[in-house]
């Protein structure tokens, strides 16, 4: 078995000159798997629908067993997401999924952060393997170094709908709880000014009550 | 700070921690020291940082550190206050570590560590490992002064202590939001359609229940995220992944 030193040297080599096909295998190999999955998700995406990036598990299984786990991974809550970050959980596929023969059915899903984006690691392994946890926590820091070259990965939407600064003040007034009566006081403005902004808020963004326009705010990180 | 310096060793005498509830964030003061030490450094740090927005850019609190030494040299202290703005930019860009010295700081992949040339003529340098968790819980693990040749082997293993730690620490300060988290099915059903836009008697209409028995679930729900009214409780909501 290869070293931890070997295995982030011929990594690394591979990463100086950016986001290439070799890396994924060699993390494979190191985790002791036979296939990988790595896909990716947005943290509001509106379908809620993970894409694969790169993969060689086979394809059927891609189609089922991966998109399923993707997505289950991309709709729990926020906060268990975060402490599941770069931590290896594991996931037995049920009967109803065709796991080819002298695979496990133990899958390995290990997420991971870089560059703003949000991915996961889903590992196959042979059947009867003994894992190491030790080289899966390995595994997901060194496949985040090596992911943070990945091309279109900045991540954050930039969709601030062109509110101005004022718009973004009031916005998060509300977010806030407060009503206009109370923003008015706090920035100085009157009341109507107020509601004036607020119209022109939820104009731009679509929504079609206050609480829609916060959601928007929220979820897209303008407040 | 120096509070909390003073406490620690209370509460850490390296009982086995399986409990997440009574813990406070002292409890994890001997695991930074151990990453310390691994990285032979005079001092280490925890930073939050808070997410960026439209309204704020930001911010970095110190939550952990060691006890300083003097004020010369580089710390903690010069770090925050010279470079906040890139540590704010790079933990949503890149998982890599953080290289600075009285120069300045850069992104350092872990190869070039060993790279570097024999440390009797190195500048004094501290590293931040960048723990991106997500939407929560994001931060760094800081240490000053490194005093021992770091080659990837090495910096791998301390960037895991690092993403250990703060996770740890995102359990604990949640631990006691348990409360949030057993909103009932219907209580974040009803909050999931108003932050889509609906008013009370659509939802009721949607989910075949009566406008009252809507903003009752509203009504409940903006109690228990401890909120003033529903539009607060949406923004509660979403920034804790209860709806989307």
């Amino acid at each position: 078995m290869v070293t931890r030193g070997a295995f982030l040297e011929s990594l690394y080599g591979l990463n100086s000159s950016g986001w290439r096909s070799g890396g994924l295998e060699l993390i494979r190999d190191y985790a002791g798997a036979r296939h990988y999955l790595v896909a990716r998700f947005d943290q509001y995406a509106d379908s809620h629908l993970g894409s694969v990036i790169s993969s060689d598990w086979p394809f059927d299984l891609v189609r089922t067993l991966g998109i399923s786990l993707v997505n289950s991974h991309a709709r729990s809550s926020e906060l268990r997401r975060c402490v599941s970050a770069f931590e290896p959980s594991f996931f037995d596929a049920p009967e109803e999924f065709v796991v080819p023969s002298g695979l496990s059915r133990r899958v390995c899903i290990l997420p991971f952060n870089a560059g703003g984006s949000r991915l996961l690691l889903l590992l196959l392994f042979e059947d009867g393997l003994f894992l190491s946890h030790d080289r899966l926590r390995d595994a997901a820091v060194a496949i985040a170094y090596y992911t943070a070259g990945l091309p279109g990965c900045d991540g954050r939407s930039e969709r601030a709908a062109d509110l101005t600064d004022r718009e973004i003040e009031c916005l998060s007034w509300i977010g806030e709880g407060k009503t206009s009566d109370e923003i008015a006081l706090i920035i100085g403005i009157s009341r109507n000014t107020v509601n004036n902004y607020i119209t022109s808020i939820m104009n731009k963004t679509g929504a079609r009550t206050r609480s829609e326009a916060v959601a928007f705010g929220v979820r897209n990180q303008i407040i | 700070m120096a509070a909390f310096s003073d406490s620690f060793g209370a509460g850490s005498s390296g009982e086995v921690s399986t409990r997440h509830m009574g813990g406070s964030i002292s409890d994890l003061y001997p695991k930074a020291v151990a990453v310390q030490r691994r990285a032979g450094a005079r001092s280490f740090a925890v930073l939050a940082a808070s997410a960026k927005t439209a309204v704020s850019g930001g911010t970095l609190i110190v939550k952990m550190q060691s006890p300083e030494e003097g004020k010369g040299g580089l710390n903690v202290s010069y770090l925050v206050e010279t470079h906040s703005a890139e540590l704010l930019a790079h933990l949503g860009k890149s998982p890599l570590p953080l290289r600075f010295d009285a120069h300045g700081i850069r992104p350092m992949p872990p190869l070039e560590f060993e790279s570097e040339g024999p440390s009797e003529r190195r500048l004094e340098y501290g590293i931040a490992f960048p723990v991106p968790l997500g939407g929560m819980g994001n931060g760094y693990l800081v240490v000053c002064g490194v005093g021992v040749d770091l080659d990837a082997d090495s910096c791998l293993d301390l960037h895991r202590k690092s993403i250990a730690l703060l996770r740890e620490a995102l359990k604990l300060e949640f631990g006691n939001l348990a409360a949030a988290e057993v909103l009932s099915e219907r209580e974040v059903e009803c909050l999931q359609l108003v932050g889509d836009g609906l008013k009370s008697e659509a939802i009721g209409e949607r989910l075949g229940l009566s406008v009252h028995t809507v903003n009752a679930y509203l009504g409940s729900a903006t109690t228990k995220l401890d909120a003033v009214n529903r539009i607060q409780a949406i923004a509660k909501a979403i920034r804790l992944g209860l709806i989307s």
